[in-house]
């Protein structure tokens, strides 16, 4: 049964490619990716995407629409044109028929709530048209112009130096990334947050009204859903005789128990 | 005796069904028809009217709740479009024999109207008809020979033989594909369209619905090479989607004529009972209402109304 597949940062892919953000745009862009699906209405593209705390910046380079479908609560959307794409809660089952060419803008968490001064809760599984949230025609129509995913990640990269020119994100907001990214990298026994609190200077409560502030989530939840990513990852290349005890679970059935919760499925069905 | 013979012979007149259905031009027909159901009309009272509704098979509403049908409808028909099949919101009436002149239907499960029409029976061949009237006029030109005119819709139909089947009713919604294209050699249509409207219901059944038992059965009916249609078009969909169950069917135990060639089932087991949910397969309409042998087309029907009973 084809349930959709993850697609991890280091696959390469013929319908998928990926590029990393110039250095002076790291601290607000994780990556720019792009999905181009020339296959047949018959066959089309299953791609899962998991609960995240990413915001997504979707231009549509070709007007035929795709499906995304709530795996949990089964809701299904029709995705047409450039869109504003919230963090995800739960599963979500993209469908790409035919033509489907998009390029996206995967932002560092929390990012476009600070620019935008939106509440993180509002953005939760958000599906908007993008020009509610961010006029943008001229560049809208030059990256669909564009010959090139390079010439696209350029383009957007100018839009961006320019927009971004004199943010300067604030001391929460600096924290909650740093400890993301410390969520990322734990390995061994360096994964409680106790740990992680005292190394980054601050008190676990303060640590929860960042977090919360920020990102709409404790960082309990937000270290969980890192870790899950990871694991799966870590799943898909060495199965379940992976230690997983290394990234913070107490064993494969953790892991499994874990995936279960966060997508309602087992780890080999995702 | 047939029913109209003994009418005709109680009232003595033997020769009127002939008079009516030969002599008399179908605009005259449908003026003398017109004023016999209004001669007849003056004559019922409200009190009447109301007889005749708790008698009447065909004119209750459905028992089920609307708002949530239009929710699984709508969600139907965004995958519908989503997969290029057009949405097309049909009239509720056909003209005269849509089903019966060009498939092996009976007029007389049909409820045959006034004006040259009649109740919708099957959205399918409307459709057939749109797509015909739409190639015929230029409306709709393919830019490649392999083009496809893709169309669909969730429409009420209305049948009249009595049902016999707990659950079912006189009319019902059933949600529509129809593929309408031109022989290009090697199978190649019946390939290409039979996959997609599988994908489309793959789409609707497994990937929405989360029915996971969601499987086809691919059916050789007359018609079309003898089982080489059949056997070209399993190979194609079964190398191109390994996740799809589809089970084969050479020898089935009763003819159908209505299709040609090959015939789907789509079946699913909901609460440990199997459902066939669809139907669909490749019909001759088009050939006939174009008079072209090289036209071809697909339909799928599902059971729109039986599924919103079984999923909620």
């Amino acid at each position: 049964m084809n349930k959709g597949r993850v697609i991890y940062e280091d696959e390469a892919e013929p319908h998928f490619r990926l590029a990393y953000p110039h250095p002076g745009l790291t601290a607000f862009v994780e990556y720019y990716f792009e999905v181009n699906q020339p296959a047949t209405l018959a066959n089309p593209l299953y791609l899962n995407a998991l609960p995240n705390l990413s915001n997504l910046l979707c231009v549509s380079l070709r007007p035929q629409s795709w499906l995304s479908i709530n795996q949990k609560s089964g809701a299904l959307s029709t995705v047409k044109g450039s869109r504003f794409l919230g963090n995800l809660t739960d599963l979500h089952l993209s469908i790409y028929p035919a033509s489907v060419h998009e390029f996206y803008v995967k932002f560092k968490p929390g990012l476009l709530g600070k620019l935008f001064r939106i509440n993180p809760a509002e953005v939760e599984n958000a599906n908007a048209d993008l020009m509610n949230f961010i006029p943008l025609p001229e560049l809208e129509e030059h990256l669909q112009t564009a010959p090139s995913f390079r010439e696209r990640v350029s383009l957007m990269e100018r839009m961006l130096m320019n927009r971004l020119y004199g943010f300067t994100p604030d001391y929460r907001f600096a924290i909650v990334q740093t400890a993301l990214n410390r969520f990322g990298q734990t390995t061994g026994d360096n994964f409680h947050l106790s740990q992680i609190c005292r190394e980054l200077g601050v008190s676990y409560p303060s640590l929860h009204r960042y977090f919360t502030e920020v990102l709409g989530y404790s960082p309990k939840y937000c270290q969980k859903l890192l870790r899950f990513k990871k694991g799966l990852h870590l799943y898909k290349r060495h199965g379940s005789g992976y230690s997983f005890e290394e990234i913070g679970y107490t064993d494969f059935s953790h892991f499994v128990k874990n995936s279960r919760q966060l997508t309602q499925r087992s780890p080999s069905d995702l | 005796m047939t029913i109209a013979e003994k009418i005709l012979h109680r009232i003595n007149r033997p020769d009127l069904l002939q008079t009516l259905s030969e002599e008399l031009t179908p605009s005259e027909l449908n003026s003398l028809l017109l004023e016999v159901f209004d001669r007849r009309i003056q004559r019922l009272s409200p009190a009447n009217l109301l007889q005749h509704y708790q008698k009447n098979r065909f004119v209750k509403p459905a028992d089920l709740d609307v708002m949530r049908l239009r929710e699984l409808e709508t969600r139907i028909l965004q995958i519908f479009e989503t997969f290029q099949f057009r949405p097309v919101e049909l009239s509720p009436v056909a003209p005269l024999g849509s089903c019966s002149v060009v498939a092996t239907a009976d007029q007389k499960k049909v409820l045959s109207a006034l004006r040259g029409t009649e109740v919708l029976a099957d959205a399918t061949n409307a459709l057939a008809l749109h797509a015909a009237d739409l190639k015929k006029s230029g409306q709709w030109q393919p830019t490649q020979p392999t083009d496809q005119l893709r169309l669909s819709t969730i429409q009420r139909h209305v049948r009249t033989p009595p049902v016999t089947v707990a659950g079912h009713t006189q009319h019902f919604k059933i949600g529509c594909l129809v593929s309408s294209g031109r022989d290009t050699g090697n199978f190649q249509f019946e390939c290409e369209s039979l996959a997609e409207h599988l994908a489309v219901m793959t789409a609707v059944l497994r990937d929405t619905l989360q029915i996971s038992s969601l499987r086809f059965r691919f059916i050789q009916r007359a018609g079309v090479d003898q089982g080489r249609l059949l056997d070209r078009v399993a190979t194609h969909i079964r190398q191109l989607r390994k996740d799809l169950s589809i089970e084969t069917d050479t020898a089935p135990g009763r003819q159908n004529p209505y299709y040609k060639g090959l015939q789907y089932k789509i079946l699913i087991t909901v609460g440990g009972q199997e459902y066939e949910i669809g139907d669909g397969g490749f019909v001759d309409w088009t050939q006939q209402l174009l008079q072209n042998k090289k036209e071809r087309f697909l339909i799928t029907g599902l059971g729109v109304e039986q599924l919103f009973r079984l999923v909620t």
